[in-house]
């Protein structure tokens, strides 16, 4: 009997990651999820691994463990932080923390991702950008230019795997009510949902449709796309 | 007891029966002498076949050796003389890192 499609969640602890890793349970996966800090809750195929994205020793060291389940189908490149600033008041570690976590990790994952998917020719990396790409928000130009990053990672992975039968996107989730959105004001959270083309919050329901899509068996030959709910 | 590596014995027991692999793969004949060469000119192997081998070959030593090596550093990368040029360098390499 075929053992059940494995799964990596980054940032799972809450939010997002954390909707998707039920979500991904409840279709039979194993699913894998890590973030920095612990959680307080728990899930059947599920297991948890606390750990820095951006810290290689401790990527390689989970994914070591992954390679013992035999088999790696899935990755979602969750985790991510934001920062609200303008550059003028931005210091430099801000900045090289929001890079290190949002590409560096990124980066990590698909590395480590993409060797254990070749083996069986075939995996599914789904990466986070943003909105705030495409709507170049002021305020927010470190995490703009690393989710831009996300984009570009996306889209030469995506060549370089694809004969290796791993697809590489990525998701822009719009604006979802997490704590990544938080920092908004009323009036800011406003103006940038006036900005796209429906000008509303997206459910986490919504986000996992685009992400069913993406990891289907049937979506091998969808690669290198990045795809922004709501429009912007 | 301890296993004690040779570049003879890496070359003969880990590159040879993997570079075996990479001729199904890319369909061709490859000589599994130490002057083969593995990048340039030359190479029976395309860009992605290296790839694939090596990391073939990282997984075959992690499973040998219990060890978590990886071939390409910042010093393999910035090396006048590339540890890649052909199997024996490689496979001096692979004794280096061990």
């Amino acid at each position: 009997m075929e053992s059940q499609p494995v799964t990596v969640i980054t940032g799972a602890r809450k939010g997002i990651g954390r909707f998707l890793a039920n979500h991904y349970v409840e279709q039979g996966h194993t699913v894998i999820g890590c973030s920095r800090g612990d959680i307080d809750w728990s899930l059947e195929n599920y297991e948890h691994v606390q750990l820095d994205v951006a810290e290689e020793d401790s990527v390689r060291e989970l994914f070591r463990r992954i390679r013992s389940l035999g088999r790696l189908d899935h990755l979602i490149n969750n985790a991510g932080i934001a920062l609200l600033n303008h550059s003028m008041l931005t210091p430099g570690n801000s900045v090289s923390r929001i890079l290190d976590t949002n590409v560096l990790g990124g980066f990590l994952f698909c590395r480590e991702a993409a060797r254990l998917m070749q083996r069986r020719r075939f995996g599914r990396i789904v990466n986070f950008t943003s909105a705030a790409v495409p709507l170049k928000l002021e305020g927010e130009a470190a995490y703009a230019a690393s989710k831009a990053a996300v984009v570009s990672l996306t889209e030469v992975l995506a060549r370089e795997l694809g004969s290796l039968g791993i697809t590489v996107n990525a998701i822009a989730p719009g604006l979802v009510s997490t704590d990544l959105i938080r920092g908004l004001s009323e009036e800011k959270l406003e103006q940038v949902l006036a900005r796209h083309a429906i000008p509303r919050l997206a459910t986490l329901e919504e986000v996992a449709g685009v992400i069913d899509f993406l990891i289907a068996p049937e979506s091998g030959i969808v690669t290198g796309q990045a795809i922004y709910l709501g429009g912007p | 007891m301890t296993t004690v590596w040779t570049s003879e014995k890496v070359f003969e027991e880990l590159l040879v029966p993997l570079v075996d692999e990479v001729e199904e793969e890319v369909e061709k004949e490859i000589a599994k002498e130490s002057e083969t060469p593995l990048v340039g000119e030359g190479s029976a192997f395309d860009s992605l076949a290296v790839v694939t081998f090596l990391v073939a070959v990282e997984e075959q030593l992690a499973a040998e050796t219990g060890r978590d090596v990886r071939l390409v550093d910042e010093r393999a990368m910035s090396s006048r003389a590339s540890p890649f040029r052909t199997l024996g360098t490689l496979a001096d390499h692979i004794v280096e890192m061990l």
